[in-house]
């Protein structure tokens, strides 16, 4: 057998022409001009009233022919639909054979056939079952379900702690079908009221830190969460009505340390605690503001038990008393200078802040009392609160300067918690306080190292912390 | 009305053959092979077709990779060695007009693939009607 097309010579080869012509159209065109042309010779005035009613004729021939050929179109790839269930590659032989039993049923296969002749084929046979697939599945049904056969498909989500993330499934049409992928940008989850509060740090009685919200550091002091429905509380109000410090609460029971490591529980609870962290971090400035304030005003103010007479005396004589009495009288009395009396002032009100901000101090008298003993003010010596607020410094920034290395390791957010017990470990408190020591208290600091790789390490932990901007660079010290 | 190709004639120029047109021709003259040959033809179709459709599926397609084709299909078997002859010289000169003269060839002979297996596929039989015996008269022996 052969011939032109390769089949026989008296079968042309078939023109690939843009749009099909209707040879019944051109038979009707034409007797249609014969009619005119007649009637025209005959009956001049209904060439018009027939002109009118040929066009209506055509077009419904015309919509007649497009109807059919996009029914036998339609059936044409009805019958390809089934072998998309095929699980290797769809071929031309899985086509050819497709439309020979819809052309054994009656289906004309033309239409379709000349759309699959339109597919390029590459020979790889993972490519042309990606283009058979999508070609299938897109032109055996509606526009808008084709569509949605070669388009990821929302497949609900997931929660990854801070996070909900959208997912989409790939459908039938496309390459691997079925598999799940993000689908869009993760939506971040608002916080828990309990995890906006902050995440702060506590030491049990057995010395052991712990992490956690206000909430679970004030549910190991055995209090009431400090917001939430009221559940009664079964451990012993603390003894806070004699003056001295209350008791260390017992080793927590139950998951204040959190759920096991590995469980996706654990994994959610350590995503919570870095965003908390982070929010926290974007408090750094507005937190040392009132510390580093508190520490110069009290390089001025004479504080102590008993201060507060001696300032309100003060108060009253440097209002009405004139310039040289109060000069006379703070130089042989306890009697402040002006200027000691504004720092006095000022360091009154940024320790009151320093105290209110400490955890429970807001919520009760009690709370307030507690956190007044436990934090610097006026009450105390200069040089007492000096040390304290240094320590308070040094820690604040040892916090900081643990979120600022969290997220620069690129670590996930699952990982905090383990990255936080380990900067615990190696960190000391001391590299955030180097700043504020004088050279002997330095030399005394580095003095205290036993080897060189420890010496070595902390300096290495004082220069990433002024790399970081937690810590004050040399030459630039308020070392007291 | 005679045919003619020259747009300044007077005489109006035949319309294109409907594709459809060119659909059944092809369904007739398939249907008038031997069986032998229709099944041969189909094996032979089912190997060079995919050829054929990557060939006029690259746009930088030559002669040279036509040629090649061709007689590798005849090595292997797949095709006669005088249809591979055919072939390569029906090719146009033209580079230009090679692609589309392997878009028409691929089209035509996947349209006579088709055929050939609607051809050779068995007919499907109609399910029997269940033939009911005749009732028994009241008293009658069956």
């Amino acid at each position: 057998m052969s011939g032109t097309g390769g089949i026989d010579a008296s079968i042309p080869l078939q023109a690939r022409t843009p749009t099909p012509t209707n040879p019944l159209q051109t038979i009707g065109e034409f007797a249609n001009v014969q009619n005119a042309l007649n009637q025209n010779k005959l009956f001049p005035g209904a060439l018009a009233l027939q002109g009118g009613q040929q066009t209506l004729q055509g077009q419904q021939i015309q919509s007649g022919q497009s109807n059919l050929i996009q029914q036998q179109r339609t059936l044409g790839y009805a019958s390809l639909v089934p072998t998309l269930a095929k699980k290797g590659p769809i071929t031309l032989d899985d086509l050819t054979t497709a439309l020979a039993g819809a052309e054994k049923s009656g289906v004309v296969t033309q239409p379709v056939l000349s759309e699959l002749s339109s597919i390029p084929l590459t020979g790889n046979p993972a490519v042309d079952d990606a283009n058979f697939r999508a070609h299938i599945a897109a032109n055996s049904q509606a526009p808008a379900n084709a569509a949605a056969q070669v388009t990821p498909q929302p497949a609900g989500g997931i929660g990854t702690g801070p996070d909900y993330q959208p997912l989409s499934a790939n459908p039938a049409g496309l390459p691997n079908a079925g598999q799940v992928a993000p689908g869009g940008a993760p939506i971040p989850v608002y916080p828990s009221r309990e995890a906006q509060l902050g995440q702060v740090t506590w030491e049990d009685s057995a010395g052991v830190k712990h992490y956690g919200t206000q909430a679970d550091w004030a549910k190991a002091r055995g209090q009431d969460a400090l917001i939430g429905p009221a559940t009664p509380s079964s451990a012993p109000a603390p003894s806070l009505g004699t003056g001295r410090f209350p008791t260390a609460p017992a080793p927590p029971t139950g998951s204040i340390a959190g759920p096991s490591p590995g469980t996706p529980e654990n994994a959610t609870a350590s995503a919570l605690a870095a965003h908390s962290a982070n929010q926290r971090a974007s408090t750094f400035a507005s937190d040392m503001f009132p510390l580093q304030q508190a520490q110069t005003a009290l390089a001025n103010a004479p504080t102590g038990k008993g201060s507060e007479a001696a300032h309100a005396a003060s108060s009253y004589i440097n209002t009405f008393a004139p310039a040289f009495v109060q000069k006379g009288l703070s130089f042989i009395s306890p009697i402040m200078t002006p200027d000691q009396q504004a720092a006095y002032d000022e360091a009154k009100k940024y320790t009151t802040q320093i105290q209110l901000n400490a955890p429970g101090a807001t919520r009760s008298n009690e709370g307030q009392s507690a956190a007044g003993a436990a934090n610097p003010s006026v009450e105390i010596s200069p040089q007492a609160a000096q040390l304290v607020i240094k320590g308070m410094i040094g820690l604040r920034r040892m916090e900081q300067d643990s979120t600022l290395e969290f997220n620069k390791s690129g670590l996930p957010p699952a990982a905090y918690d383990k990255f936080q017990t380990q900067f615990a470990t190696q960190a000391d408190p001391r590299a955030y306080m180097f700043d504020q020591m004088n050279t002997a208290q330095r030399q005394q600091t580095l003095s205290s190292f036993k080897t060189t790789a420890a010496r070595n390490a902390f300096i290495q932990q004082v220069e990433r912390a002024e790399q970081n901007k937690v810590l004050t660079a040399p030459g630039a010290t308020n070392a007291q | 009305m005679k045919n003619s190709m020259n747009p300044l004639s007077s005489r109006p120029s035949a319309p294109p053959e409907h594709p459809v047109m060119a659909h059944a021709k092809i369904w007739q003259h398939v249907n008038a092979m031997a069986p032998d040959d229709a099944a041969a033809k189909t094996a032979e179709l089912t190997h060079v077709l995919p050829i054929m459709g990557a060939l006029a599926s690259n746009p930088k397609v030559t002669r040279k990779d036509v040629i090649k084709a061709a007689a590798d299909a005849a090595g292997a078997g797949a095709i006669p060695p005088s249809q591979a002859v055919q072939v390569i010289s029906q090719m146009p000169q033209d580079d230009d007009k090679l692609q589309p003269w392997l878009k028409g060839l691929y089209e035509t002979n996947l349209t006579a693939l088709v055929h050939l297996k609607a051809a050779q596929a068995q007919p499907q039989q109609s399910p029997q009607p269940v033939q009911q015996a005749a009732p028994v008269p009241p008293g009658a022996t069956p």
